[in-house]
């Protein structure tokens, strides 16, 4: 059974369907990428798998349970974890505390444990700041966990809030465009990256425009046009596919 | 007194003895000048600021202190609060009355600091807790409550109860705070969705509405007194020891009430800062500022968001209500005008100045407010200006606050040189572990 199960998602908002009837699969330990031209309802699809949308009609399900009528922080809980397309850090804080924000719903701290500092409490932090170490260390982040989120450049914030998303310890890792606005160099690691979480055993569901980034790593490709899918398949097989071509390129070409 | 006269002319220059108030001529050349005098002193600030004219707080060395800065060392702070009353009443009563005064306000600064400084929920309402607080308390310590009930169910309630119920403070300090507690839940559900501005207008409104409540609510039954407010307030005590007998005594030297008030307010304090410092530097207050930074991003990380700003509203609303009740033992008397918007203001000012999302900072602008709006109680209007005259300049010359957090003074880019050129800040993480 596949991991994450979009059944006839479908998304308006008045007269506008972003998205339309979508079936889609992504199988666990696999890197699927959705594609299509902009404004094809690829980020919309991703607001309603985290539930900040819900659906119009048809049902996101995750592991065979339907997660409808979940609050996205429960979602999270579940193990799914995004990032965003556009960078949504908490600025003034250190990376480190940025991704010990993420561990937040593996942690159990109470509001008393905390202002008592129960042994609990000391072991969990302390175990969690390790963790969030590591996940820097995994990104590459280690040596500026103690700057200002705001204050690293653009390409070590798109890492950073891969950190974040995988201190929740996701099953799915949703990354929406983590390559856009980045150099060919960063590509490149970045793609190397992205390899290694799934080799690591999480599951990543891509949204991304650069063609090499997307061939170069998916498993699996589907493309989105005006909300409906239009084809599906090997990446290979999908660069090939005429409706495609014509999606992004236009009918004559 | 020349003073004064200087303060009347800088406001109404020499259009002084038109009569002011209601639209007339007069009134309208005293509104020009003063648009001429505050527009003038504005713009001479900004260009002042533009030329780069900035204040530093003083880097005071103290012995045994090298390097540290003593406002922000905490327990250069504790010493002081605990020696100057006792100097103070070398001086006679009056600056005793003053700090209390004073302190009240850093106990409700450092408790809107939760809601404002570290969870960013701009609340203008936060009178409502004090006043829940103060209400609470003074109807249960006082004989309104045994009165109200004789009148209400005569029958069942003999009129000797009127006399009130007498509860030790152990008791019922925990009761108004948590009163306001659950209060801050109430008005906290309602504005859940709201941000920034328009919470500021709707907490603004709660706050109001708080007041008119307590005015109003002398019938059908009479709970709050209306607009005569509650009297005769007990003071509080502990065992046979009451704050208000001034019998008490050390040896020769009599303790004046104000002075058992201080050092409860001075104790509570304590307790504020151990509560806010610890939970600022755990899974709690981490989630409060990530929601302060980007409310979004902290639910998709995982944050109970709802949960959690209820929490903060009912955490500031604790201290809020606390700091009413200690105020309503010390006045005997509380009344719905005690409770205006203005205060809340007033505190939240003392926030924004002293540095949000600092508990030093919290403290400093609460006494750097709170002294000069204290002592100019006798300048009647004047003392309005003075507060906007204090906040123009701190807006212009040190927007970040005098004490701001670590993480405020690194945004406004105060570089500690390692190496990367870039401002440097120690991650909540490891600061618990100094």
């Amino acid at each position: 059974m596949a991991l994450l199960q979009l059944s006839h998602l479908t998304k308006t908002f008045g007269g506008l369907v972003a998205v339309n009837d979508l079936d889609l699969e992504v199988e666990a330990g696999s890197i699927t990428s959705l594609i299509g031209p902009n404004g094809a309802g690829k980020t919309t699809v991703f607001n309603m798998i985290t539930a900040f949308y819900a659906p119009t009609s048809g049902d996101v399900i995750l592991e065979g349970v339907p997660t409808s009528g979940l609050k996205p922080h429960s979602v999270t809980a579940r193990g799914i974890a995004r990032t965003f397309q556009n960078i949504r850090l908490f600025g003034n804080m250190s990376a480190l505390d940025n991704v010990l924000v993420g561990r937040h719903c593996r942690m159990r701290a109470t509001y008393w444990g905390s202002v008592f500092r129960t042994r609990s409490e000391r072991r969990e932090e302390k175990a969690s700041v390790e963790a969030a170490r590591h996940h820097l260390d995994t990104l590459g982040l280690l040596k500026r966990q103690y700057e200002l989120a705001r204050n690293l450049p653009y390409g070590l914030q798109r890492r950073l809030e891969i950190a974040r998303a995988l201190a929740s310890e996701p099953k799915l890792l949703l990354l929406d465009e983590p390559a856009a606005g980045t150099n060919p160099q960063e590509k490149v690691e970045l793609s190397q990256v992205i390899r290694e979480i799934r080799d690591r055993g999480t599951t990543i569901f891509l949204i991304e425009h650069d063609m090499k980034v997307v061939m170069g790593i998916s498993d699996h490709v589907a493309v989105l046009d005006y909300g409906t899918k239009i084809s599906e398949g090997l990446p290979a097989d999908v660069r090939q596919d005429a409706a495609v071509i014509k999606a992004y390129l236009g009918a004559d070409a | 007194m020349n003073v004064l006269k200087a303060l009347e002319f800088l406001l109404h220059g020499p259009f002084g003895d038109y009569p002011v108030g209601g639209l007339n001529f007069g009134s309208l050349l005293v509104l020009c000048w003063q648009v001429a005098v505050f527009g003038g002193l504005y713009l001479a600030i900004r260009i002042l600021a533009k030329r780069g004219l900035r204040v530093s707080i003083p880097h005071v060395r103290l012995p045994g202190l090298a390097g540290r800065r003593p406002l922000r060392d905490v327990r250069v702070l504790l010493a002081i609060a605990l020696i100057l009353p006792l100097v103070e009443m070398l001086t006679g009563g009056y600056y005793l009355t003053v700090t209390y005064n004073v302190e009240l306000y850093v106990l409700l600064a450092i408790g809107l600091n939760i809601v404002v400084g570290y969870t960013g929920l701009l609340d203008l309402g936060y009178v409502a807790f004090f006043a829940v607080g103060a209400y609470v308390y003074g109807i249960f310590a006082s004989p309104q409550l045994g009165e109200t009930l004789h009148a209400t169910f005569h029958f069942l309630v003999p009129a000797t109860v009127g006399s009130g119920v007498h509860i030790s403070m152990l008791v019922m300090l925990p009761i108004a705070g948590l009163a306001a507690a659950g209060f801050g839940v109430l008005i906290g559900i309602p504005t859940l969705r709201l941000r920034g501005d328009y919470l500021a207008i709707v907490t603004l409104g709660f706050g109001e509405i708080t007041r008119i409540f307590a005015q109003n609510l002398d019938t059908p039954v009479n709970i709050t007194n209306g607009p005569n407010g509650v009297v005769r307030i007990d003071d509080m005590f502990i065992g046979g020891y009451s704050f208000g007998d001034i019998a008490n005594h050390i040896g020769p030297i009599s303790i004046p009430p104000f002075l058992n008030y201080y050092y409860l307010v001075l104790l509570l304090i304590v307790i504020t800062v151990f509560f806010v410092a610890r939970l600022a530097t755990s899974r709690v207050g981490r989630a409060w500022t990530a929601i302060r930074e980007d409310e979004v991003a902290a639910e998709v990380a995982g944050i109970h968001t709802r949960n959690l700003k209820l929490l903060a509203y009912a955490s500031g609303g604790f201290f809020g209500g606390m700091a009413g009740a200690v105020f309503a033992a010390g006045s005997h008397v509380i009344a719905p005008e005690s409770f205006q918007l203005f205060l809340s203001v007033l505190v939240l000012c003392m926030v924004v100045v002293g540095g949000m999302g600092s508990i030093q900072g919290a403290a400093v602008g609460a006494v750097a407010i709170g002294l000069p709006y204290f002592l100019s109680s006798q300048l009647a209007s004047l003392r309005v200006l003075i507060f906007g005259v204090i906040l123009v300049l701190m807006i212009t010359f040190r927007p970040q606050g005098l004490l701001p957090s670590q993480q405020r003074q690194a945004e406004l880019a105060e570089t500690v040189d390692d190496g990367t050129g870039l401002p440097h800040v120690e991650a909540a993480a490891d600061l618990r572990q100094l």
